[in-house]
């Protein structure tokens, strides 16, 4: 077997890919969320369930702040550069961050307790918000994502993808 | 049969899947890639992968993935 050297494959040309890519775990991940509840009710907590819940808790505690970082730090900042008008709707997601945060804290407390067998269920409401957060944050975000894809030059897309890799060096 | 292997376990979520994706990108018909990654990612996101490439997938170990390219006579 022939070992390839990862960082041949180290992808930055297209950062607005990988911002699209870190929604598409989300929704997933938020789908997963959704029928929760009923399958619980229904089969327990059985081992497919705890697998799929500790992905949700590894990807929402390590990747998802990262995706935060991302927009913030680099996509945000050049983004109002080129086109100021975005300013209020990038003021208010990054506010919305601050909730996802809050409403991830509530929910992911739960579900470590139920992968420690302190609960069986986890309560509807907290999955409810945390999903409508998302939804209502993806709704203003991926139309500001389509601008950086008309918008930001090659250069501050580069610059924005290499920083987004290292942000994700282990 | 060319058989690869790519450490990915280096990286978080979503860069294994998008430098994975690439690696695919060179390879040619009948050979294989093992990907190693850690638990910022998710099987399911190789394997959909691997289907809208239309490549073999199968999990050899947890958190290792192999992709394998038909020859061009296999259907």
């Amino acid at each position: 077997m022939q070992n390839l050297t990862p960082q041949h494959f180290v992808s930055w040309e297209e950062p607005i890919e990988m911002l699209y890519a870190c929604h598409g775990r989300v929704k997933s991940f938020c789908n997963q969320l959704r029928i929760l509840p009923d399958y619980l009710a229904k089969n327990g907590c059985n081992q497919a369930v705890k697998n799929d819940v500790q992905q949700i808790l590894n990807y929402f505690n390590k990747a998802a702040p990262l995706h935060h970082d991302d927009e913030e730090q680099d996509f945000f900042p050049e983004l109002a550069k080129v086109v100021p008008a975005t300013q209020a709707d990038i003021d208010e997601l990054k506010a919305q961050h601050h909730q996802l945060h809050h409403n991830w804290d509530l929910l992911s407390a739960q579900l470590e307790e139920l992968l420690a067998a302190q609960r069986d269920n986890v309560d509807k409401a907290l999955i409810d918000a945390f999903i409508a957060g998302y939804d209502r944050h993806i709704a203003i975000e991926e139309p500001l994502f389509e601008l950086g894809k008309q918008h930001l030059a090659e250069a501050e897309l580069n610059a924005m993808g290499k920083a987004m890799s290292q942000r994700r060096k282990v | 049969m060319a058989h690869f292997q790519l450490d990915l376990q280096g990286y978080l979520c979503p860069m294994p899947l998008l430098m994975c994706k690439k690696a695919l990108a060179t390879l040619q018909a009948g050979q294989k890639l093992t990907i190693l990654v850690n638990d910022s990612v998710s099987k399911q996101d190789f394997a959909l992968l691997a289907t809208r490439l239309q490549l073999h997938f199968s999990e050899i170990a947890p958190h290792q993935f192999c992709f394998e390219k038909g020859t061009h006579n296999e259907k």
